[in-house]
């Protein structure tokens, strides 16, 4: 562990992805939204548009980092100039914190750009937690990861899901980016209940909360983030609050992308249930 | 047991080329979907994925071939030039090679030139950053230091040669107008391709101007300019004619630095 900063990370409330078609609504309305997600990769780029608003928004709001390209699970050595770009672009944009997804994108040097799933062995298992203490010592900071949606399990694999991140995350001494489509998605794709999954994560290492839109295909469902958030994820929401407390939440939607005031509608319905969840644990917790 | 190396390199074996040999057996089926359904959504989604992305950066060839033909295409460009790169933004950036290589489309220059010229402004949106200058610098000079000036251009500044009317391929698109006739010029047209604040900018240039063009972006100072541009006009006509060329700059915002010899 050469340089990790291993500090406490805030509450940052309820926020939202920043996309550039809301680049000018969110300059010129300044919406009440306590944080923003941006995607790392969109600003990994030399100049133009992006990094302008880039910029302006961020001295109004606090951001977090997002990337989908670490692939933190590739047997191909770990992508030096990649990991440079982003600690790059947190001097220059000061996140609150860093997070990819606990999947690989690719080897043999190309690049799917997809989030693919590993198989949860023991090698996986090593191999995983070696990058991430390797990606954390670099950026000088503990990292989150993500669980990602899955159509496929392997033959292989000698944990659950859940086992396996949690592992990770104790093992490497990383956080954990808990989205709530993602369960609910990969549950229904390979029949799991998903509040074992959510009671089995370490609870202390859950510093944020994704919540999406999919679409269903009747045999399995696709974790597109392209339409709202339908009820059955707002249910597991509400569980999700119910147990692991307070965490950061945000709304990540990456395509077919509404009006801003039509996300942040759907923000506040998160933010009621969490208010809704918390005051009824207080209660009981009173009497 | 495979080894994750193995079962990586077979899992993107199959999203490539769909074929399940090394790791159909590796997949868990059951009743609801079998292994290979559940390899298959990997398989589109990495196709659809990245020819999305193509439409988006390729907007005109889009349209010039249609959905369908494009689709296919861009599935052959996917499928022979792989993604090397780590941002998606980047995907597109050898479709022009892939139209001269591949020997179903090498006959298609104008498509090629079309790819070319798309990916050339996608270039410019996503290229370096760098301010211009006002042309209020240059007139702040001493005469007698304006042979020894050089000039810094903006770094997201290409120079193009096309073969065919590409460029009003591109214009008659966002205009919705007619398809133009196909024209092959008998000299390579120079078109250069900017950005100025957060747009792509394209214009056509003579031989003089892309010859000027070239040589400052070799470096050379404006004596040595000018003694080049009496190959392409009388003596007389180079002084009015490469002021006028620098008064174009500048409002271009193509000039970010002037350099004055130690």
């Amino acid at each position: 562990m050469a340089n990790r900063q291993h500090q406490q990370l805030p509450y940052l409330g309820f926020g939202l992805g920043l996309r550039p078609t809301h680049y000018e609504y969110i300059l010129n309305h300044r919406p009440d939204v306590d944080w923003f997600e941006i995607v790392s990769d969109d600003y990994t780029i030399p100049g133009g548009k992006p990094l302008y608003y880039l910029d302006r928004i961020r001295e109004h709001y606090p951001m977090v980092m997002h990337g989908v390209s670490l692939s933190i699970g590739s047997v191909d050595p770990l992508d030096k100039d990649y990991l440079s770009q982003i600690k790059a672009l947190a001097d220059r944009i000061a996140p609150q914190w860093i997070s990819d997804h606990l999947c690989w994108t690719g080897v043999e040097g190309y690049n799917m750009h997809d989030l693919l799933p590993l198989p949860y062995t023991e090698e996986a298992l090593k191999h995983v937690v070696a990058r991430v203490e390797q990606v954390q010592d670099y950026l000088g900071r503990q990292i989150l990861l993500e669980n990602v949606s899955s159509y496929v399990s392997y033959q292989t694999s000698q944990f659950t899901e859940w086992e396996f991140l949690s592992a990770v995350a104790e093992q490497a001494d990383c956080l954990i980016l808990l989205d709530i489509n993602n369960i609910y998605v990969s549950a229904f794709n390979h029949h799991f209940d998903p509040l074992t999954y959510l009671h089995n994560v370490p609870r202390e290492r859950v510093q944020q909360f994704h919540v999406a839109g999919h679409t269903n295909h009747g045999t399995h469902i696709i974790d597109t983030h392209d339409e709202p958030i339908i009820r059955e994820v707002y249910d597991l929401y509400a569980q999700a609050v119910a147990h692991f407390g307070k965490v950061s939440t945000m709304i990540e939607r990456d395509d077919n992308i509404p009006a801003f005031p039509e996300l942040y509608a759907e923000l506040q319905a998160l933010k009621a249930i969490a208010a809704k969840v918390t005051t009824q644990a207080q209660v009981q917790e009173d009497v | 047991m495979t080894d994750l190396a193995t079962l990586q390199q077979s899992f993107q074996h199959y999203l490539r080329h769909q074929d399940g040999a090394g790791i159909l057996t590796e997949i868990v089926n059951d009743a609801a979907l079998s292994a290979q359904q559940r390899l298959a959504v990997y398989h589109e989604g990495y196709y659809l994925r990245l020819i999305e992305i193509l439409e988006n950066d390729f907007v005109v060839l889009a349209r010039l071939l249609g959905e369908e033909s494009f689709s296919q295409m861009a599935r052959a460009y996917i499928h022979d030039f792989p993604s090397q790169y780590r941002n998606i933004q980047y995907v597109g950036c050898r479709l022009s090679e892939f139209l001269a290589r591949s020997p179903v489309y090498h006959e298609h220059s104008l498509w090629r030139e079309l790819a070319t010229f798309e990916w050339a402004l996608e270039e410019a949106r996503i290229g370096e950053q760098a301010t211009s200058v006002s042309i209020a610098q240059l007139a702040e000079l001493a005469p007698d230091a304006w042979g020894e000036l050089s000039f810094v251009l903006h770094p997201t500044l290409k120079v193009l040669r096309l073969h065919h009317n590409a460029v009003e391929y591109y214009q008659a698109s966002y205009a919705e107008q007619a398809w133009p006739e196909l024209l092959t010029h008998t000299e390579l047209q120079a078109c250069i391709v900017w950005r100025k604040q957060f747009a792509a900018h394209y214009r056509y240039v003579n031989s003089a101007e892309a010859w000027m063009l070239g040589v400052v972006l070799a470096g050379e100072r404006f004596a040595q300019i000018c003694a080049g541009l009496c190959d392409f006009m009388p003596e007389e006509e180079v002084a009015p004619y490469a002021l006028g060329r620098l008064q174009q700059w500048f409002a271009d915002g193509l000039i970010t630095r002037l350099c004055l010899a130690e």
